[in-house]
C-alpha cells in the first residue's frame, strides 16, 4: 500500500505534493479530481476532504491529510531523508514564513470566488488573469526583497527547503496558465532554475501529469 | 547586546492575537510594540526596518533577529519553548491540528486582509466588507464546525489545548465583533469557544485588554 494524492494538473498545491513526493522518493498513486470539470463535488471525495478542495493526501494507513504545508511538514517528519527543512531553528522559521506568505498572501487572492463575487458586483469586470497578474506581481516582488536577505544558492541558504518548492510551484504555474513573466526578479528566478535543474521536482510539473487538459 | 523579546502587535489584528495567546500560554516573558494599523504606522519609514512585511505581528529575538508570519512564528516558539506543548505527538493528528490552523490562515484570514478590501474597492463601487466577508467565509466555517465535531473535547483537538485553539478564538471573535457572524449556526464551534475564551491566556489576549485597545 503507497499513499493516494488527489488532485489535479492546474493546481499548484497539488503540485507542491507532488514535488515533494517524488523529491522524497515516496511511492504514491495520483487519484485525478478536476476541478474544472466540478469532479470534486461528489460526496465520495466529501468524505476525503471536508471542504472539498485539493489537494488531499491518504497515508497508506488509510488517514486523510488536508491543506498542502500540513502535508508537507508531516512528510518532513515521517520520511526525514532528503529534508525539506533546514536543522536551524532560525532559518526554519524563515523557510516557514516564505512558504506561509505564498500560500496565504499569493495563492488564496487566486481564487475563482474572489473574481466571481467581483464580477456579480461590478460594472467593470475582472478577467482572472488580471487577477492572477495583480497577485503574483506583488507577491513575488516582496518575495524578491525578503530572499535578498537570507539566500544563499537556494532561498534560504544553500540547501533546496520547503521554500524553494512553493516558489518554483507557484512562479511555474503562474508562467504556465497566464503567461506571466517574472524575469526582472533575478532572485526569484534564479532560485526557479536551481529547483528546476532537481529532476524530480521539474517532473512534477503540470505539464506532464495525465490530466493535463489538452 | 540581547534585547528583550519584542512582539510588534495590533490589538485588533486577529494574526497578532494567535501569538499573544502563545505567548501567553507557554508563560514567555515580552515586551509588546503596538502598531497601528488604521493609522498606516504599518506601512510608514519609521518602521521599515522592524515590520520587513510591512505587517504585524512581528517577532524581534533577543539577538535582534526578526520574523514574521503567525504560523512560522507559531511553530518556532513551540520548538524553542517546548513545556506546554500545543502540538500533539502523533504525526497524523498533529497534521489535523495543522491542517486546521491553515484552514483558517489561508483559507479563512486573507479574505478579511485590509489590502484585499482596497484592491476590490477598486472594482466594486459599494463594497459592502461585512457581506463579502460573511459570502467568502460561510463554507469555510461549515468545514471547521464539521471538523470539531469529529475531533474536538473540551477543546478543538481532545481535551488538551492545541494550536488550533490559538487560531480558532481570533478568527471567531473577529468575526462575531466584526462581521456579524451568528455562531449559534455552529454549536461545536460555539461549545469550544465558550470552552476557551475565558481561559486566562485567552482572555488575556482578547483586543479589549490590549493597552492599545481603542
Amino acid at each position: 500500500m503507497s499513499y493516494t494524492l488527489y488532485g489535479f494538473a492546474m493546481s499548484s498545491c497539488t503540485q507542491r505534493i507532488r514535488s515533494i513526493l517524488n523529491y522524497k522518493k515516496i511511492p504514491y498513486t495520483q487519484v485525478s479530481v478536476n476541478f474544472l470539470k466540478k469532479e470534486q463535488m461528489t460526496e465520495e471525495y466529501k468524505k476525503i476532504h471536508p471542504r472539498q478542495i485539493i489537494p488531499a493526501l491518504v497515508t497508506p494507513e488509510g488517514h486523510s491529510l488536508i491543506e498542502s504545508l500540513a502535508i508537507a511538514e508531516y512528510l518532513e517528519e515521517v520520511h526525514p531523508e532528503k529534508p525539506i527543512l533546514p536543522q536551524n531553528r532560525i532559518q526554519r522559521a524563515q523557510v516557514r514564513a516564505i512558504a506561509e506568505y505564498i500560500n496565504s498572501s499569493i495563492q488564496t487572492f487566486q481564487h475563482l470566488g474572489i473574481q466571481q463575487y467581483i464580477n456579480t458586483h461590478s460594472e467593470k469586470k475582472l478577467e482572472w488573469k488580471d487577477q492572477w497578474t495583480h497577485w503574483n506581481m506583488l507577491g513575488i516582488s516582496n518575495l524578491e526583497k525578503s530572499i535578498s536577505r537570507t539566500r544563499g544558492r537556494f532561498s534560504v541558504g544553500d540547501q533546496l527547503t520547503l521554500a524553494d518548492i512553493m516558489i518554483y510551484c507557484q512562479v511555474d504555474s503562474a508562467m504556465t496558465r497566464f503567461n506571466l513573466d517574472f524575469g526582472q526578479y533575478h532572485n526569484i528566478m534564479n532560485i526557479y532554475y536551481n529547483v528546476n535543474n532537481i529532476k524530480e521536482i521539474e517532473q512534477s510539473r503540470a505539464i506532464y501529469q495525465k490530466d493535463y487538459p489538452k | 547586546m540581547q534585547q528583550k523579546l519584542r512582539l510588534y502587535t495590533y490589538f485588533r489584528s486577529s494574526t497578532s492575537q494567535r501569538i499573544r495567546i502563545i505567548l501567553n500560554l507557554k508563560e514567555i516573558d515580552y515586551e509588546p510594540k503596538f502598531i497601528n494599523l488604521l493609522q498606516g504606522e504599518h506601512k510608514s519609514e519609521n518602521h521599515s526596518q522592524e515590520l520587513p512585511n510591512q505587517a504585524v505581528p512581528a517577532l524581534h529575538l533577543q539577538d535582534g533577529t526578526i520574523l514574521i508570519e503567525s504560523m512560522a512564528i507559531a511553530e518556532y516558539l513551540e520548538e524553542i519553548y517546548p513545556e506546554k506543548k500545543l502540538l500533539p505527538q502523533d504525526p497524523v493528528l498533529k497534521a489535523k491540528v495543522r491542517g486546521f490552523c491553515e484552514l483558517i490562515n489561508s483559507g479563512m484570514h486573507p479574505y478579511q486582509n485590509l489590502i484585499m478590501f482596497e484592491w476590490i474597492e477598486k472594482y466594486v463601487e459599494k463594497f459592502d466588507r461585512v457581506e463579502f466577508v460573511q459570502n467568502m467565509l460561510k463554507s469555510e466555517f461549515q468545514t471547521l464546525e464539521k471538523l470539531l465535531l469529529q475531533n474536538h473535547g473540551k477543546y478543538s483537538f481532545g481535551d488538551e489545548i492545541t494550536l488550533a485553539d490559538c487560531f480558532l478564538v481570533p478568527q471567531v471573535m473577529g468575526a462575531i465583533a466584526r462581521f456579524k457572524l451568528d455562531i449559534s449556526l455552529f454549536p461545536t464551534i460555539q461549545e469550544v469557544y465558550n470552552n476557551l475564551k475565558d481561559l486566562p491566556s485567552f482572555y488575556k489576549a482578547q483586543p479589549d485588554q490590549q493597552p492599545d485597545f481603542k
